[in-house]
């Protein structure tokens, strides 16, 4: 596969993630972000740093009597049309700059629902309004009707694969380096703590919880240096898919970013 | 050259303020407060992500977190749990779901829990020759946070639908 076919696979892949998560946020929204709340967007924002940049907003439309279920269904209204046409590459990098200031009202306007899933999709956002992600498998290719064989591919240093190798070498050798630190890592009991809602009927022997727990240190070390190797891909899609808890989509968004 | 400054940049923080993560967690979690670790992270932090620029930058990149995921001292599961009691004391509704029924949505709100717990833990080892007013709003706002959590299943949630099945 080609340069800008992979690309434009990584756009598409990622915009349809987000779409089926967000649909999932937009069905329970008044949860999270309405006048009848769980938690006041004002009290959630306290202790974060976007306090400076939203609580304003929110105050203003408090004091205003305005509606803030109305302003966050128009909003996520908006961020959905912005997702399918970043799916369809039409407009593309103004659909993702849209799509990622969207993005970012609506889920830093609630911090204390956020994971490092959300900060994972500003990424790749980021990374796809940087890079031409929309000159394959997009309307604006058809649009534009741009002449494939005088595209240059860029240099080493401005290529998104490149870009998400890296970032995810860092990632990666910090998680391993952040649990390499910790006694926990070396003798099962944080991979024990960290699936600990497992059923009692079920038991695991120590030694494999140590065995399982040295592997995911080791993996995440080691990656940083095997990525080079001819073992990526298959290392980085068994990698990508492990599961965070219950976050299945955040090993989806890891799969995209390795398997580009 | 542009693109290369860029790359070069980009990822030279990403990596600075990762690692200046992992060591305050580590510093954190062994309860170190000087020497040289302590007198680097506070050099990272003050240098790099104190500053305004990097603070925009970061927050529109999503490249304002630290990546040590289940890194040092993981937590358990936590979750919350609302009980409502009638004035015989008898419980007459429970729930640790509030309405959510997506899983991922569930999910989300777990993060709360987990932030909530850490908050706990954090005003309970609050330095005794720290802020009293500081130790004083940190603990009201962990009580707001369940007092809303509470009133909301009595406004919206299970108490609601209750009265409404009678």
């Amino acid at each position: 596969m080609g340069y800008f076919s992979a690309i434009a696979c990584f756009r598409i892949a990622v915009a349809t993630l987000v779409l089926i998560d967000f649909c999932c946020v937009f069905y329970e929204l008044k949860i999270f972000a309405s006048d009848q709340a769980i938690l006041p967007l004002g009290l959630g924002l306290i202790q974060t740093e976007y306090h400076t940049l939203l609580s304003p907003l929110y105050t203003f439309m408090t004091d205003h009597n305005l509606s803030i279920t109305v302003f966050m269904t128009a909003v996520s209204i908006l961020y959905l049309l912005a997702l399918v046409f970043c799916i369809l590459g039409f407009h593309t990098r103004k659909s993702f700059f849209t799509a990622l200031i969207l993005q970012l009202l609506i889920f830093r306007s609630i911090p204390n629902f956020n994971y490092g899933y959300d900060s994972f999709i500003t990424m790749s956002f980021f990374y796809c309004l940087l890079f031409p992600v929309g000159t394959e498998y997009a309307l604006d290719s058809y649009r534009k009707g741009e002449n494939r064989s005088r595209r240059k591919m860029p240099s080493r240093y401005f290529s998104l694969p490149f870009y998400l190798k890296t970032h995810l070498c860092i990632v990666y050798f910090v998680s391993g380096l952040s649990k390499v630190l910790d006694p926990n890592w070396w003798d099962g009991n944080a991979i024990w703590r960290a699936y600990d809602d497992l059923s009692p009927a079920l038991y695991v022997p120590p030694f494999l919880l140590a065995t399982l727990s040295l592997s995911v240190v080791s993996i995440e070390l080691l990656y940083s240096f095997l990525v080079c190797t001819k073992f990526r891909k298959v290392y980085g899609s068994r990698y990508g898919s492990h599961p965070f808890g219950h976050r299945d989509i955040f090993g989806a968004v890891f799969l995209c970013s390795s398997c580009v | 050259m542009l693109a290369k400054a860029h790359y070069l940049i980009h990822f030279g923080v990403i990596f600075l303020v990762s690692l200046s993560a992992v060591l305050n967690s580590y510093l954190m979690h062994k309860k170190i407060k000087a020497g040289n670790l302590s007198a680097l992270n506070h050099f990272i932090e003050r240098s790099v992500v104190d500053n305004p620029v990097y603070h925009a930058y970061s927050i529109f990149t999503g490249t304002n977190n630290g990546y040590g995921f289940y890194g040092i001292n993981v937590a358990t599961y936590k979750y919350f749990s609302v009980e409502l009691y009638d004035r015989d004391k008898k419980c007459i509704a429970k729930t640790h779901t509030f309405g959510f029924k997506k899983q991922n949505n569930l999910a989300r709100f777990e993060v709360l829990a987990s932030r909530i717990a850490n908050y706990i833990a954090d005003n309970e080892e609050f330095p005794k020759e720290g802020d009293k007013e500081l130790l004083k709003a940190r603990k009201l706002y962990v009580n707001e946070i369940f007092k809303h959590i509470g009133l909301y299943e009595k406004e919206v949630g299970i108490y609601k639908s209750l009265a409404l099945s009678y």
